[in-house]
């Protein structure tokens, strides 16, 4: 096996086998399934599916047209707050039927309501939002029930506002709607996702180099093996690592929107879908971003004293990546501002930026060009520093490295 | 050829010169002593020859030419600074760097199990190597720089933190090593373990080389100085001796200069003394290095 493998299996093992990592590994999925659980038990203690009651003096319900179902879409309506609407001739009827418990509250129609459009409801205590939202509906398509019934229906079911990409543009075809608003959020959390892994892959690198520096393990180390071959094993073993992680967060994520969709009824959860495009420029600007934050990361390790300040150093670090989701709602407000752009084409600031733009708008393909070009230069620039630093930075045991002689030393080691 | 051969090699780091002007071989199969005071450059001359830094000036040759990544696995190096992954188990920790020498899985650890019953550690194996003592992790230090079978060994102060059981221990690898062919080259201030180990000596002082070779011949160049003797009657004052001082069953006469002991022996017969022994004083490594490095008598 290469030596480069045998670095990164080591490294592999040494990290995934730890009890930090095992914890984080499975707190997450399990942090997961308690807000998927308490979602649907809130949804269903907030509204009861007992039925609901009513008594129409008004004469507008003798023969009633079915409310209109809202939630989910019409292929696949969800009928988890769906309740069913039960007639009264008398009020009498309906008191009873509430104080036994058969219904959680009942509503009365009065006589004047096509003039007042009075409507009372009685309850122990106050139904949902569904209930309301239902019964609304339910009066709204009986009051037009002499219209064709798809007609009344449409009516009823209100706006449906679509914002659509020209089909010849960049993003051509794009939607945005009430429907796919939860779609539209997933680019930003994929690019905060990956930001999350920047952050935890690149800080145990960080760690990895420094450690090795601390346990003067590395004079040992570069006189079995080549400076490069110890980095890049470091990587791939970590970038391995995170792998791991993300690809068990993963099938966690699905699992849990596999159930919350198909048998908690939780309608975000439900036709979750992502347009490839949008997956590629996440990707061609996360991989040169990585390479880029992991190299600066690895020469950070190499230049610091010990592992703790290597933890600092990468602190610092984070700052400008996250940067741009503090200015967030200034950003998703105008995506195509100057400062939005000019964050998209800053190599440190090109990933957080890009992935809140991306929500509202197609990035144009001259700026993803630009700002992939630009990362992937800093991205090389980065590793020539980490390399420099390595060199002159590896046998300074309990020692800084000065910046400045990482960048003026031309030929030091 | 020689397993490695430095010529006029010279390092500096900013404005300090820690390699001025050091030259020397080292032949297959021998035990050679790298000495030298604190700061004396001994530490930056071995990491110029495992081409850790590179050199300004002059050349290095090791194992027959520069060294490469193949050579890697065909060295074995304690360094000053030395070091195990603290929070690793022991065995793990050493199989590690074991295949990172090239040794497949299980002859590494069919050899491991080997060295440890040796060095009296198999019942720590599988503690991590912050749990273990001083002397335990010099012994694992051992332990790393020789699985793999390396033809050079190099190895910086072999005895540090080790008792005198594992001294000897230490001392008797060294002598198999090179009895199965292995060239070891050895760099401490523990001067009797040079003079018992060693066959050939580099002394570097300030970055140069200022003594430099067979031990035994150097020994011999820094006797003269001094002569045991011992008389049947009383010792008579000769020309020549500064001081007379009681060694052991004899007087140490320590020679002026200019003055050598066939004077001195041709004073005593001249003074028809009864001679019960008459024999050169060899200096010790210690005298020699105190006298070359303190008093420039090279």
């Amino acid at each position: 096996m290469s030596k480069l493998w045998l670095v990164a299996k080591y490294e592999y093992a040494r990290n995934v086998f730890k009890k930090s990592f095992i914890f984080i590994t499975l707190s997450v999925p399990l942090i997961l399934a308690v807000s998927v659980g308490l979602g649907w038990l809130i949804n269903h203690m907030e509204n009861p599916d007992a039925p609901v009651g009513y008594v129409d003096h008004a004469g507008l319900l003798t023969d009633p047209i079915p409310a209109p179902q809202r939630a989910g879409s019409p292929d696949n309506p969800s009928s988890s707050d769906l309740v069913a609407l039960i007639p009264y001739q008398t009020e009498e009827e309906a008191r009873e039927a509430l104080e036994s418990k058969a219904i959680q509250a009942y509503y009365v129609v009065s006589a004047d309501y096509r003039q007042t459009n009075r409507v009372e409801l009685v309850y122990v205590e106050p139904p949902g939002d569904n209930v309301t939202r239902q019964f609304w509906d339910f009066m709204q398509i009986n009051k037009i029930s002499d219209m064709p019934p798809e007609i009344a229906r449409r009516a009823v079911a209100g706006s449906n506002l679509i914002v659509r990409w020209p089909d010849d543009g960049p993003g051509g075809g794009r939607e945005f709607s009430d429907k796919t608003f939860f779609n539209n959020l997933l680019p930003f959390f994929i690019g905060l996702a990956f930001i999350m892994l920047l952050f935890m892959s690149s800080g145990t690198l960080t760690q990895a180099v420094a450690t090795e520096k601390e346990n003067r393990t590395m004079e040992i180390v570069v006189t079995s093996i080549s400076p490069g071959q110890l980095i890049g094993g470091k990587v791939l073993g970590i970038i391995a690592m995170t792998l791991t992680q993300v690809v068990a967060w993963i099938a966690f994520a699905a699992l849990a929107t596999f159930i919350g969709g198909r048998y908690l009824d939780i309608g975000i959860l439900q036709n979750l879908s992502v347009d490839p495009p949008t997956i590629i420029t996440m990707l061609a600007i996360a991989a040169p971003t990585y390479v880029m934050l992991a190299s600066l990361m690895a020469a950070a390790g190499a230049t610091v004293a010990d592992s703790q300040e290597a933890q600092q150093m990468a602190g610092l670090f984070s700052l400008p990546i996250i940067a741009p989701v503090w200015l967030g709602v200034v950003i998703i407000e105008n995506p195509n501002s100057p400062l939005a752009i000019g964050l998209s084409l800053f190599p440190p600031t090109a990933l957080s930026t890009i992935a809140m733009r991306i929500m509202s708008v197609p990035i144009p393909f001259w700026q993803v060009a630009v700002s992939v070009t630009l990362l992937v230069l800093c991205a090389g620039g980065a590793v020539w520093l980490a390399g420099q630093a390595f060199r002159l930075g590896m046998l300074r045991y309990g020692q800084r490295l000065n910046w400045r002689e990482l960048v003026n030393v031309k030929r030091k080691t | 050829m020689h397993t490695v051969e430095v010529s006029h090699v010279a390092k500096s780091f900013g404005s300090t010169q820690a390699v001025v002007d050091v030259s020397f071989d080292v032949e297959r199969g021998e035990i050679f002593g790298l000495l030298g005071p604190n700061g004396a450059g001994k530490t930056t001359t071995i990491r110029l020859m495992l081409d850790i830094f590179k050199p300004e000036r002059g050349t290095v040759s090791i194992l027959d030419g520069p060294m490469t990544e193949e050579k890697k696995e065909r060295i074995g190096y304690m360094p000053e600074e030395r070091g195990l992954y603290q929070d690793a188990p022991l065995e793990r920790c050493l199989l590690y760097l074991a295949s990172l020498k090239g040794v497949p899985a299980a002859e590494a650890r069919q050899r491991l199990g080997t060295l440890l019953e040796r060095f009296d550690l198999t019942a720590h194996k599988s503690k991590k190597v912050k749990e273990l003592s001083k002397g335990m992790q010099q012994k694992a230090q051992i332990i790393n720089t020789i699985i793999h079978h390396p033809e050079l060994v190099i190895i910086d102060e072999p005895f540090a933190a080790l008792d005198p059981i594992n001294t000897q221990l230490v001392k008797d690898l060294m002598r198999e090593l090179r009895q199965q062919g292995a060239t070891i080259l050895m760099s401490t201030h523990q001067m009797h373990q040079v003079e018992e180990l060693c066959d050939r000596i580099l002394l570097i002082d300030d970055g140069k080389d200022v003594l430099y070779g067979d031990l035994d011949d150097i020994r011999r160049r820094f006797s003269g100085h001094a002569v045991l003797v011992r008389t049947a009657g009383e010792l008579p004052t000769v020309d020549g001796v500064e001081q007379a001082a009681p060694h052991n069953d004899a007087v140490k006469l320590t020679l002026s200069q200019g003055t050598t002991p066939q004077d001195v022996l041709r004073a005593l017969m001249a003074q028809d003394v009864i001679l019960e022994k008459f024999e050169i004083a060899t200096p010790t490594l210690d005298e020699i290095f105190i006298r070359v490095v303190e008093e420039g008598d090279a």
